[in-house]
């Protein structure tokens, strides 16, 4: 659990410090106070990743270099462990004053699950949002993961430079190729695995809101089909005047797509708007369901629920804070102080342009 | 953005001392002070040391390792009669031999590739020193091959195009284990590492 958060020219937050005693709470205020970066911000700590922008320099406050967030994190077994980041021209972690340089190391000290209003396009746009979501869960589920797709990325592009020359050089392409057939395979196993996994949290969430002939599945078409290395090198290798005159790759795991299947209807086509959204909802539950399930019990985890809350029926309702109120600890944001009962206890803090303060009355 | 007024030389002398791996303006800055300090005799000498070094030192035309500029040069290593020519251990730079060399248990010949395989930074097969490690081979004598190449995507890469390249020569050809640091405490690996530790575990027979 966060006992606190420190922000330093983080978007509309110039020197902020904000204390937290609470398993829930509760950001209020109008829109545009920077509610949301609140939720950002505790969301960086976790994945070194924004979920708004891909360019960390437009958290930077305006009219300065660089920012800062930092947090003591209270772990389970007791003891705080203080998280920090600095974002100047290049990135510095550090855990407990100490220098952490591989992102893997710092990402999932604890592990962040948000919930946002543009979740609905995870399962309504195209398939890079869907690869993003499983890249981003898996990240934070499994620690080899992103050196996995690091790996694959950087052997992807060589693959793609060689391909570019007149005449390439076929035996450096075979040695790429390897490499890219290696981390396909493993990026493919863990993505498979991951997706059964959320597949039937998911049908479980939605037998439980919508009843027992609610049919839900999610449908993982992997690129390279087989399991096989050198049946996926062998495909590369055939491909290479098709890919060189694409100038890309086109088969592999950073082509992936998946579906989700209601009824054995692909939502994206076939699903109502209130179905779509449940589905991402569901998504984002089942993810933090697994997450909560490494450590047992929702040890480590923290729901950042923007504005999702307040629109569900009493059915959604009851299972997403069935699963949230699982979690360490929670942050949500409401334009207005909310009257459900599931607040009743939860720390309110007032955002007005930048600023946070205690509001009055409040449970502290 | 500089805030000192610097005479022009001083400032050319800094800019060229940055050049240095882990250099950056304040400790060239130190450093063109500390040559500024010398006596001039010592400023003549480091300066001709410098410039002679494209004709004083040149690459070893048996392995590419520097060495002494002379008819036939050989490195300190291909010249000792003493180390097993049957041996080749291949690195990608000049610096990585005296790594090797502190362990002192290498008794072997070195051939430096002067690189590795990176698309990315338009260094190719035809830019390492691959032709000459063939003709070494070629000419006999040669058992083994050890690719201590790095471990990450262009080391791999490179080490994977060797070995296809020799496979057909006969020669057997080993890379460097990887994995958990000698006498570095398990706990404090990171994960990637634990994870090469294991799919490289030797059994205890």
């Amino acid at each position: 659990m966060l006992k606190n958060l420190q922000l330093l020219n983080y978007r509309n937050y110039v020197d902020e410090k904000i204390d937290f005693d609470s398993k829930t709470n509760v950001l209020t205020g109008t829109n545009g106070q920077g509610k949301t970066n609140i939720l950002e911000a505790v969301y960086f700590l976790s994945m070194l990743r924004s979920f708004r922008t891909a360019s960390p320099r437009e958290i930077r406050g305006i009219g300065s270099d660089f920012f800062h967030v930092s947090a003591f994190l209270n772990t389970s077994r007791g003891y705080d462990k203080l998280l920090e980041v600095d974002y100047a021209e290049t990135r510095r972690l550090r855990i407990d004053s100490s220098p952490v340089f591989k992102a893997s190391e710092f990402i999932g000290s604890f592990k962040a699950v948000a919930f946002l209003p543009s979740d609905l396009m995870i399962v309504t746009e195209g398939a890079a949002l869907r690869r993003r979501f499983v890249n981003m869960f898996l990240c934070s589920y499994d620690k080899i993961y992103l050196a996995d797709l690091n790996d694959y990325a950087n052997a992807l592009k060589s693959r793609n430079a060689l391909l570019k020359n007149q005449n390439p050089d076929t035996d450096a392409l075979t040695a790429f190729e390897r490499i890219l057939a290696e981390k396909a395979v493993a990026i493919t196993a863990k993505r498979a695995a991951v997706l059964k996994k959320i597949s039937e949290e998911m049908a479980r969430l939605f037998r439980e809101i919508k009843g027992g002939n609610a049919l839900f599945n999610i449908a993982y078409t992997p690129h390279p089909s087989t399991e096989n290395i050198e049946a996926h090198a062998a495909k590369l290798a055939a491909d290479r005047a098709k890919d060189a005159a694409r100038r890309s790759t086109s088969l592999g795991p950073h082509l992936d797509d998946c579906q989700f299947l209601l009824n054995d209807k692909p939502l994206r086509a076939f699903g109502s708007t209130g179905q779509c959204r449940l589905a991402a909802l569901c998504l984002k539950l089942a993810a933090l369901k697994l997450l909560g399930d490494i450590d047992g019990g929702g040890a480590g985890t923290v729901a950042l629920v923007d504005d999702v809350a307040g629109e569900l029926d009493s059915e959604t309702q009851d299972a997403f804070f069935g699963i949230v109120s699982q979690t360490e600890q929670s942050f949500f944001t409401f334009t207005a102080t909310p009257s459900d009962a599931y607040f009743a206890d939860a720390k309110i803090l007032e955002v007005k342009n930048g600023s946070i303060s205690n509001a009055a009355g409040a449970a502290i | 953005m500089s805030n000192e007024k610097y005479p022009d030389a001083m400032n050319a002398l800094i800019e060229a001392l940055k050049s240095f791996p882990g250099v950056g303006k304040r400790s060239a800055e130190r450093m063109a002070f500390a040559i500024l300090k010398w006596p001039g005799e010592k400023r003549e000498a480091v300066g001709s040391l410098i410039s002679g070094l494209s004709n004083s030192v040149v690459s070893c035309v048996v392995c590419g390792n520097i060495a002494d500029a002379e008819a036939d040069a050989r490195c300190a290593y291909c010249a000792d009669p003493s180390r097993d020519a049957s041996i080749i251990c291949v690195v990608e730079e000049v610096a990585q031999i005296s790594g090797i060399e502190r362990g002192g248990f290498f008794r072997g010949l070195y051939h430096v590739l002067g690189g590795r395989l990176a698309p990315l930074e338009g260094k190719h097969a035809e830019d390492l020193n691959i032709e000459s490690l063939r003709a070494r081979i070629a000419d006999g004598g040669v058992l083994e091959v050890i690719l201590a190449l790095g471990q990450d995507v262009e080391g791999r890469a490179t080490a994977i195009y060797l070995a296809d390249l020799l496979k057909t020569t006969g020669v057997k050809v080993s890379r460097l284990a990887s994995g958990i640091p000698v006498g570095a405490d398990l706990s404090y690996a990171d994960s990637a590492t634990i994870a090469a530790a294991l799919n490289g575990r030797v059994p205890l027979d």
